[in-house]
């Protein structure tokens, strides 16, 4: 569904991101993981137009769209999450949703800045599409609260809930997880598997190998910058080089 | 035998009137602001092609209501040209860049309105042909009543828009997170063009509404976009409301300085309002950050 | 990238273009007849900034009249070459067009200008390089050194100043009004005017209560107006040329103040009714008599001129000429007159300007001499008041 080939990109003199395929399969959850500063996050960036590749491309359904807009490449179905949120925090949490559906509304901007405010009946509709999708994932609580208001946690939902606003192909979630106590990871993790069977592909970063281990179909790591190894979880947690990644890594956590 | 208290009322009325057209000046300004990130420093010139084309219209023979009503037009197809001509094709460029070239566009269209108008003072008739009304000992002329009106609806109708609209909540999501709002796949360069037509219209509506008070004439728009801009910066930029209670805060001060100190001055009261707003208090009355 | 910048850079140099194309110059060449050579003549104007109401009626006589001149072949034959300089009503543009002209184009004598503020710049240029000058502007100052002697190279063909405040005055006295309010510009005009018109009431009986200043460019004297109304003033004298002057009788009668509104000859033309529209009704002034032309005796020495100027103005321009039209027509005629009396020299013009006696123009009846460059008396005035958005002759 998603393609990624020889992509890179640089920031200054530092290669961020080196010559990195993989494939995306439809209807399942790839996991891209890897220690901190290993480019996962730049690749979601390029993926969703807010970077340009220096070489490389992206394919979408058979689509190229590294040349493309974000907000060209948010209306062919693709969402995502951030890791360090970028939530409307001036909006209601409902409200936030709602913009959510922003590629779905089919009346256009501008017949909408004309019409008679609330009174029509798609917006009724998307408010309750919205109030559905909060109810989801444990938000109506909040509904009306401004979304800068929310804890965390919740915050964190909320952008997920947004994503799904617009029903995206495909779902791109950056470290969904992080700031979640136990529980709440594995109520997530129960929900973003529920997404899989109602039809959506997803696409996580993620920090967490365990997390990870139960809930993704195929995994990808990095490490600067390249994939150093991909396929099922249970070949890649037995992977040396991958062990090798983490350890030194749980090495620096344990200083 | 007029008393003080009905002199500060007379201020008070002439400020508040002049007051709701800087507020609508800077409520132009800020919502372009917040949208683009742009400050439209134009948006003066807009007042002008609101007045003058309204009274070129009358003068080809268009009742009042066609003459206004296409003069609002205009100055939103200008607004329309303009940000399609130099802000979108520069829009790679720094804010400043941007803001210079709107500088340049004030300059052009000020130039424009010299060729195609002249020097000359023009005026429009009072809306109504009504006797002043007397108030607490001051005089409020019909007129005011209108400016004070056409300020307050449109300030009801921008909330309205912004609370009530789908629209409207998809541009204060791009207001707030711009980044966010193109990955929900809302069009910047849709947004820019509203936010460039939007203010048009509203400096426009300003200038025809004002000049049956103090005439038109080709820079009238000079003075009136600064004075608009200090109100903004008064009010606090990333603020509506602010700009609407900066606009009517400058233009009060500036009628009671008229009042009590030599009316040379009164220019420079909105720029020592400015440069004490700069040094106090730089996000102004509402801002924040 | 470089495409952008490129398409960014052409806007704003279209934009500086386009704004260039405010330095007008205009010169009114001779046309036929080359044989003689030409005489040059050079006219500083405030044709566009606030004064443009003044300088546009002035620029369009000028033009008249140096084409008329030069169809009937000139000066004696010589052909008149009239440069006119447009000085944006502004004071230091004044002075560099004056040096231009002088310098440059070295002109036998100078028009100039519309305003007094403008008329006093070029005063210490003119004299300096010692070349006649006739100003269209009220001041007396322009005319009258701080010694009491007239600057020996300035004339000036509006009425002075003196004259309007001693007119308004006996006016005043007249209708029986001792306390008065006086509202003036914050310029050489209505400085002039307020130094005047306190000399002319002290000598009349008559108390200024109340003096205000504006700007010209203000566009709201509700203030100063309010004050009129706290006052006890029984009349308002107002010194100052639209659009100011049209703006504060508006708010004058919005105010609703009930008390005679008396301006000045700074009023005298049509842009002042146009944009008080009907607030204008009632104003009283002291008014050259172009504006009551067709309401004179026949008998009065002026009229014939007047009528004609009016009806060669009106077909050629499709309106009436102002009484500031008059000021440069006067200047025209005089300099020419001046100059076929002593031909391409300046100090002999100058000599000859000052023996010009009893001459009819649009102003008045001049009277020139070595002690008085105006030559214009009290007699060159009349009151009038505005009624139904018209010049309504008062006779006394």
């Amino acid at each position: 569904m998603l393609e990624i080939k020889e992509l890179t990109k640089s920031f200054g003199g530092l290669i961020a991101v080196n010559r990195v395929s993989l494939k995306a399969r439809e209807g399942g959850i790839l996991a891209l993981i890897g220690p901190n500063g290993a480019g996962k996050t730049t690749i979601f960036n390029l993926i969703t137009g807010v970077s340009q590749p220096d070489e490389g491309a992206i394919f979408f359904q058979g689509r190229r769209i590294n040349r493309l807009l974000p907000f060209q490449i948010a209306a062919l179905g693709i969402s995502r999450t951030f890791q360090n949120l970028e939530l409307f925090t001036n909006l209601t949490v409902v409200e936030n949703v709602m913009v959510g559906a922003y590629r779905k509304s089919r009346a256009g901007f501008w017949k909408s800045v004309f019409r008679r405010p609330g009174a029509t009946k798609e917006d009724r509709l998307l408010y309750q599409e919205a109030l559905g999708l909060l109810d989801q994932l444990g938000l109506t609580l909040y509904a009306d609260e401004p979304a800068g208001n929310l804890p965390f946690g919740q915050q964190r939902l909320l952008e997920i809930a947004r994503a799904l606003a617009a029903r995206p192909k495909i779902l791109l979630l950056d470290e969904p997880a992080a700031g979640l106590n136990p529980n709440e990871s594995r109520e997530l993790a129960v929900f973003l598997r529920g997404l899989v069977n109602q039809g959506y592909s997803l696409i996580l970063v993620e920090h967490d190998m365990e997390t990870v281990m139960s809930l993704a179909d195929e995994v990808v790591v990095m490490n600067f910058g390249t994939v150093i190894a991909s396929g099922e979880p249970g070949e890649v947690q037995q992977n040396t080089e991958v062990i090798a990644a983490y350890l030194g890594e749980e090495e620096e956590e344990a200083c | 035998m007029l008393g003080t208290e009905s002199q500060y009322m007379q201020y008070l009325f002439s400020g508040l009137t002049l007051g709701s057209i800087y507020a609508l000046i800077a409520l132009a300004l800020v919502v372009t602001f917040n949208i683009t990130g742009i400050f439209n420093l134009a948006i003066g010139e807009f007042v002008t092609i609101g007045a003058l084309a309204a009274i070129s219209l009358r003068e080809v023979g268009c009742p009042n209501a066609l003459a206004y009503t296409l003069a609002v037009i205009i100055a939103g197809l200008v607004g329309v040209l303009m940000e399609r001509g130099t802000i979108n094709p520069a829009r790679k460029a720094s804010v400043l860049t941007l803001i210079i070239i709107t500088i340049g566009v004030s300059i052009a269209l000020r130039g424009a309105a010299l060729l195609i108008w002249g020097t000359h003072p023009y005026t429009l008739p009072a809306f109504v042909d009504a006797a002043p009304l007397s108030f607490l000992g001051a005089v409020l002329i019909p007129q005011s009543l209108f400016v004070l009106g056409l300020a307050v609806v449109a300030v009801a109708l921008l909330f309205t828009f912004f609370d009530f609209t789908f629209a409207g909540k998809a541009v204060r999501a791009a207001m707030m997170n711009r980044t966010a709002a193109r990955l929900v796949g809302i069009n910047p360069a849709r947004l820019s063009l509203f936010a460039f037509a939007f203010s048009g219209i509203i400096a426009a509506l300003a200038g025809i509404f004002i000049t049956p008070i103090t005439t038109a004439t080709y820079d009238m728009g000079f003075m009136l976009g600064l004075k608009g801009f200090v109100a903004a910066i008064l009010g606090g930029v990333t603020n509506a409301t602010g700009a609407i209670i900066g606009g009517v805060l400058l233009g009060v001060i500036e009628a009671f300085a008229a009042g009590t100190l030599p009316s040379g001055l009164k220019d420079a009261v909105a720029m020592v309002v400015m440069i004490v707003v700069l040094l106090t208090r730089p996000t102004g009355i509402l801002g924040q950050r | 990238m470089l495409k952008r910048s490129l398409l960014v850079l052409l806007c704003l140099v279209l934009t500086i273009a386009l704004t260039g194309c405010g330095k007008a110059k205009t010169t009114t060449e001779p046309t036929a007849g080359e044989s003689k050579e030409a005489y040059k003549i050079g006219a500083v104007v405030d044709i566009s900034g606030p004064a443009a109401s003044l300088g546009e009626p002035e620029r369009n006589t000028l033009q008249m009249l140096v084409a008329d001149l030069n169809a009937k072949g000139g000066i004696d034959g010589h052909p008149v070459d009239l440069i006119i300089l447009d000085n944006k009503s502004n004071e230091t543009e004044a002075v560099l067009a004056a040096k231009r002209l002088i310098d440059q184009d070295k002109v036998l004598a100078v028009i100039g200008c519309s305003q007094s503020s403008t008329s006093l710049a070029i005063v210490d240029t003119v004299t300096k390089s010692g070349v006649p000058t006739i100003s269209m502007a009220a001041s007396a100052k322009i005319v009258t050194a701080e010694d009491g002697k007239q600057q020996p190279w300035v004339f000036k063909t509006a009425q002075s100043d003196i004259v309007v405040a001693n007119k308004i005055a006996k006016y005043l006295v007249g209708q029986g009004i001792k306390d008065v309010a006086f509202l003036s510009m914050n310029n050489a005009f209505g400085d002039s005017g307020l130094k005047n018109f306190e000399e002319a009431a002290a000598a009349n009986g008559i108390n200024i209560l109340l003096k205000e200043k504006f700007e010209a460019t203000d566009n709201d004297m509700t203030a100063q107006v309010t004050k009129v109304k706290a006052s006890k003033a029984k009349a308002t004298v107002v010194w100052a040329i639209p659009p100011s002057a049209s703006i504060l009788t508006k708010n004058f009668r919005s105010l609703g103040i009930n008390m005679p509104l008396i301006h000045t000859h700074g009023i005298g033309n049509q842009t002042f009714i146009d944009i008080a529209g009907a607030d204008a009704n009632g104003v009283i002034a002291p008014m050259g008599k172009l504006v009551v032309a067709e309401q004179l005796a026949d008998t009065d020495t002026q009229k014939q001129i007047l009528l004609s100027y009016i009806s060669n103005y009106q077909e050629k321009y499709g309106n009436r000429p102002s009484t500031f039209g008059g000021h440069g027509h006067d200047a025209f005629e005089l300099a020419v007159k001046a100059i076929e009396q002593a031909g391409p020299d300046r100090a002999k013009i100058r000599d000859a300007l000052e023996g010009i006696t009893d001459f009819p123009g649009i102003s008045g009846v001049f009277n020139l001499s070595v002690e008085d460059h105006n030559g214009l008396g009290e007699d060159s005035m009349v009151m009038i008041e505005i009624r139904d958005g018209k010049w309504h002759y008062l006779a006394d």
